[in-house]
C-alpha cells in the first residue's frame, strides 16, 4: 500500500485558526487534485488550535458533491486533530452528505410542511 | 447592544448624512465612552477602560484575523476559565462562526460590528455582533424564490443542515452548533433578523413581535461563565471512523 501524501493544514492556511470558509477552499484545492488523480492523502491538524464547521465544510464537506462515499473513505485520512475537533468533523462529514444525497428534495419536503401548517 | 447602534448610525452616515450624538444621559455616556462607542463619534475617549467591557469594535467582512486578535486581548479576565479547552474552546468557536455567518451571508458594505459585557455578580457574558446586510429572512427567500414569513425563515435557517449557499458547499451546521451549545449553557441567545426577532433562553424558545425592524442582522450571545459542565464527548469517534 502507498503511504498517503501529507497535507498539514497549519502550513496551508498559515495559523493555527482554521475560522474561515476561504482558508477551507485553500485547503480543498490542495486536497481535490490528488484525491482526483487516485492518491491517498492524510490530513493532518497537528498545530491548529480553533477549527469551525464553515472551515470544515469547504475544506472537507465539499468532497461528497464529488466522490463518492466509497471513495473517499478509500483515500481520505485525517490525523493529528483533538477529539473535540474530531467529533465536529463527524458532524459536518455527516451533514454533507446528507446535503448532496438529497438537497432539493429536502428543501422542497420543507417548503411543503411550512405551506401545510398555514393552510 | 452598542454594536446594532453602530449599525444604525453607520447606516446612517453611509447615506451622506452626519451624525451628531448629543444629550447623552451622563450614566449612559460613560459606559458608551468606556467601550469606544461615542469616541467612534467624536467624544473624546474615557480617562479609564471598564475591565468588564469589551470595546466596540467594528471590522471588515473578510478581517476574521483581527477579530481573533480581539478576542485573544478582550477575553481573557471575563469569566471564561480558558480558551483552550472545554467551554473556553467552544465557546471561542461559536463566537467565530458567529462571525464567519456574518461575512459569508450578509455582504454587510459596512462591516461587522461587535460588543460585549461581563457581568461578574450574574456570572454572564455577553457579546454582541451585527452586520448591516441582507437579512435573514431575505436571504432565505431570495435564495428558493420562496415567501415565507420573517419566523417561518428565521425557523428553517436555524434548522440543521439548512443553508443557502447554492454553490456546492455544504452549511448549515453553524447556527445549529451555536443553539445546542446555549442550551447546554443554559445561557441565552437572540437573533433580530429585518423585521424578526428570536431568542432562545435556558432551552425555550420565545419570538416576540418586533416593534420596528432592523436594518441587519444581531446576534446577542449570553454565556453562562458559572457552567462547569464537562463538554467533551462521553464516546469519543475514532478518526478512522469519520468518513
Amino acid at each position: 500500500m502507498s503511504e498517503p501524501v501529507i497535507i498539514r493544514v497549519f502550513d496551508v492556511v498559515g495559523s493555527p485558526l482554521c475560522v474561515s470558509s476561504a482558508d477551507g477552499q485553500l485547503v480543498y484545492d490542495k486536497l481535490a487534485p490528488l484525491v482526483r488523480d487516485g492518491r491517498k492523502v492524510a490530513l493532518s491538524f497537528a498545530q491548529v488550535q480553533t477549527l469551525i464547521s464553515a472551515f470544515l465544510n469547504t475544506a472537507i464537506g465539499q468532497i461528497y458533491g464529488e466522490f463518492t462515499e466509497e471513495r473517499v473513505r478509500e483515500l481520505l485520512s485525517v490525523r493529528d486533530m483533538a477529539p473535540e475537533d474530531v467529533a465536529l468533523l463527524k458532524r459536518v462529514v455527516e451533514n454533507a452528505k446528507r446535503y448532496f444525497a438529497n438537497r432539493s428534495a429536502s428543501d422542497k419536503a420543507w417548503k411543503e410542511e411550512i405551506d401545510h401548517d398555514e393552510e | 447592544m452598542a454594536a446594532p447602534l453602530g449599525v444604525v448610525l453607520n447606516t446612517v452616515i453611509g447615506d451622506l448624512k452626519a451624525v451628531t450624538i448629543v444629550s447623552v444621559p451622563p450614566p449612559t455616556e460613560a459606559i458608551l465612552r468606556r467601550n469606544g462607542l461615542l469616541t467612534a463619534f467624536g467624544y473624546p475617549p474615557a480617562s479609564t477602560t471598564s475591565p468588564t467591557a469589551l470595546p466596540y469594535q467594528r471590522f471588515k467582512l473578510q478581517d476574521t484575523a483581527l477579530f481573533a486578535q480581539y478576542l485573544q486581548t478582550h477575553l481573557p479576565g471575563k469569566g471564561i476559565p480558558t480558551m483552550s479547552t472545554g467551554l473556553g474552546k467552544l465557546f471561542q468557536q461559536i463566537l467565530f462562526e458567529v462571525f464567519e455567518n456574518a461575512a459569508v451571508h450578509s455582504g454587510s458594505h459596512l462591516g461587522v460590528f461587535v460588543c460585549g459585557q461581563f457581568f461578574p455578580l450574574k456570572q454572564r457574558l455577553d457579546i454582541t455582533i451585527a452586520d448591516a446586510g441582507i437579512t435573514i429572512p431575505r436571504k432565505v427567500n431570495e435564495a428558493f424564490g420562496w415567501n415565507l414569513g420573517p419566523t417561518d425563515a428565521i425557523a428553517w435557517a436555524l434548522k440543521d443542515g439548512n443553508t443557502t449557499k447554492r454553490e456546492g458547499k455544504p452549511g448549515g451546521v453553524g447556527l445549529k452548533l451555536l443553539r445546542d451549545f446555549v442550551t447546554l449553557n443554559e445561557g441565552r441567545l437572540q437573533i433580530a433578523s429585518g423585521g424578526t426577532y428570536w431568542e432562545l433562553n435556558v432551552g425555550k424558545v420565545i419570538i416576540p413581535a418586533l416593534s420596528c425592524p432592523f436594518s441587519g442582522t444581531v446576534v446577542n450571545l449570553e454565556i453562562n461563565t458559572a457552567d462547569n459542565k464537562s463538554y467533551r464527548l462521553a464516546n469519543e469517534i475514532s478518526p478512522e471512523s469519520i468518513f
